[in-house]
């Protein structure tokens, strides 16, 4: 990530349905560089549903989303190469090893060095040991670590994380917090959805509400 | 070749390398679809027990049933594993184009497959004591394999999408791959009767027709099914 570009995402009247269920209601939501905006909301309240709008991977029926590096708007091939999405889901093969797991997904971004950057990346959660084992193997908070340093192999300028901190043990959701606030002071925005708000990510915090699909500043 | 060109050989590769290696280890398709199409070809030889004289006229239609079959449940298989662990939304939010990776799973539907008729052809030589024109069956094959694995990459995306998976692929498929499959048993049946390239060369045509039909579809829909 580069550290003295000021990057921005805008949201502006987003609206999405699924059949006559409204889930995401005319959002607005405008984050820039050092931001963590932490969203909470019930289950089924839109908060994975406003995720995967902010990765590019739903579509919103209204409205428009616009990624920006030095108030210049980046063009699809960019915008994906500076976003970072952890979803529910682990983005993982189960009968490929964890190492090959991560080379796969590196080399879909053309990254330079893959066994060195995943060696460097596996550090931030200390997963270094468990980079041959295959992931069927591994337990739900370990595939859930694995899956946090996949997000993070290109080094992207945007970190969209589903709740990232369930199923993780204190020691990994406190590394994974230190890692999220120095993210944060290099210039990177994180967006971190929960449905509890018990992670506290310092100054930097932006708390949200999200209820019905429209999103409220918390306090 | 431009740097461009390079980059997208290598997403195909990439995404052929991986599906390779997911199936050494899993053996999931590979199994499912030779035990499939060996049973088919075992109880279509007892239901017809040709003699060397019929053979020449059942073969070909025992060879490709148990082919097409045993390929849709592979095609099945394709896709279903990249949706299991949202596999296929970190492909999709990577940027590769996605067209690369249509033709990485069409690349590595034609493998298996290949290896697939391989086994079956050899297996229907030696059960019936055929002498075969190898390289008109190997163009034959080449054409009606592409066809089939470049349609069944299309309809294997979209048939993971709905929740019928297992129904809404044979209908979607069949109907589309018959003219290849058509294509590939008349022409096989010559060659079984000791035809050569010059005279299966209106089939192999035919074939090559449809399939260029194909590739200029496939990715576009592919394209559409995944925005989708």
């Amino acid at each position: 990530m580069a550290k003295h570009t000021m990057q921005s995402i805008t949201a502006e009247g987003l609206s999405k349905s699924f059949g006559r269920l409204k889930v995401i209601d005319d959002l607005d939501l405008q984050l820039f560089s050092g931001d963590i905006a932490t969203i909470h909301g019930r289950n089924g309240s839109g908060k994975t549903t406003l995720l995967s709008m902010l990765s590019t991977l739903t579509l919103p029926d209204k409205g428009h989303l616009r990624y920006c590096r030095d108030g210049l708007a980046i063009n699809d091939d960019l915008i994906s190469r500076t976003i970072g999405y952890m979803s529910h889901k682990t983005f993982l093969y189960q009968s490929l090893t964890v190492l090959e797991n991560l080379e796969f997904f590196a080399e879909l971004y053309s990254i330079r060095d893959v066994k060195l950057v995943i060696e460097e990346k596996s550090r931030v959660l200390n997963v270094q040991d468990q980079l041959h084992k295959r992931v069927t193997t591994l337990s739900h908070g370990q595939r859930k670590r694995i899956s946090i340093i996949r997000s993070l192999l290109h080094s992207p300028a945007i970190l969209i994380m589903d709740e990232p901190e369930t199923g993780l043990d204190q020691e990994s959701v406190s590394l994974l917090r230190n890692f999220i606030i120095s993210f944060a002071e290099t210039g990177g925005i994180a967006v971190i959805a929960s449905h509890t708000s018990e992670v506290d990510y310092g100054e930097d915090q932006k708390r949200y509400h999200i209820s019905n699909g429209r999103l409220l500043k918390g306090s | 070749m431009n740097l461009h060109m390079q980059y997208y050989f290598k997403y195909i590769w990439i995404i052929f390398w991986k599906d390779i290696l997911v199936e050494i280890r899993s053996k999931e398709i590979i199994l499912s679809v030779l035990i499939f199409s060996l049973i088919t070809l075992v109880i279509f030889n007892f239901a017809f027990d040709p003699t060397p004289k019929t053979a020449l006229y059942v073969s070909p239609g025992i060879l490709w049933t148990a082919i097409l079959f045993g390929g849709i449940l592979g095609l099945n298989r394709t896709f279903a594993m990249e949706i299991n662990d949202g596999c296929l939304m970190g492909i999709i939010i990577s940027p590769m184009p996605k067209d690369a990776l249509f033709f990485g799973k069409v690349l590595s539907t034609l493998a298996l497959m290949v290896l697939v008729e391989a086994i079956l052809l050899g297996l229907i030589i030696a059960m019936f004591d055929l002498n075969i024109h190898w390289p008109a069956m190997l163009l034959v094959s080449a054409m009606a394999l592409i066809g089939f694995s470049v349609l069944g990459t299309l309809f294997s995306a979209i048939a993971a999408f709905t929740r019928a998976q297992e129904v809404m692929l044979p209908i979607l498929f069949l109907p589309l791959i018959s003219p290849v499959i058509i294509g590939a048993v008349e022409a096989s049946g010559q060659i079984f009767r000791g035809g050569d390239v010059s005279s299966v060369i209106d089939w192999i045509g035919l074939m090559a027709a449809i399939n260029l039909l194909y590739f200029a579809v496939c990715p576009f829909c592919f394209g559409v099914a995944l925005k989708e």
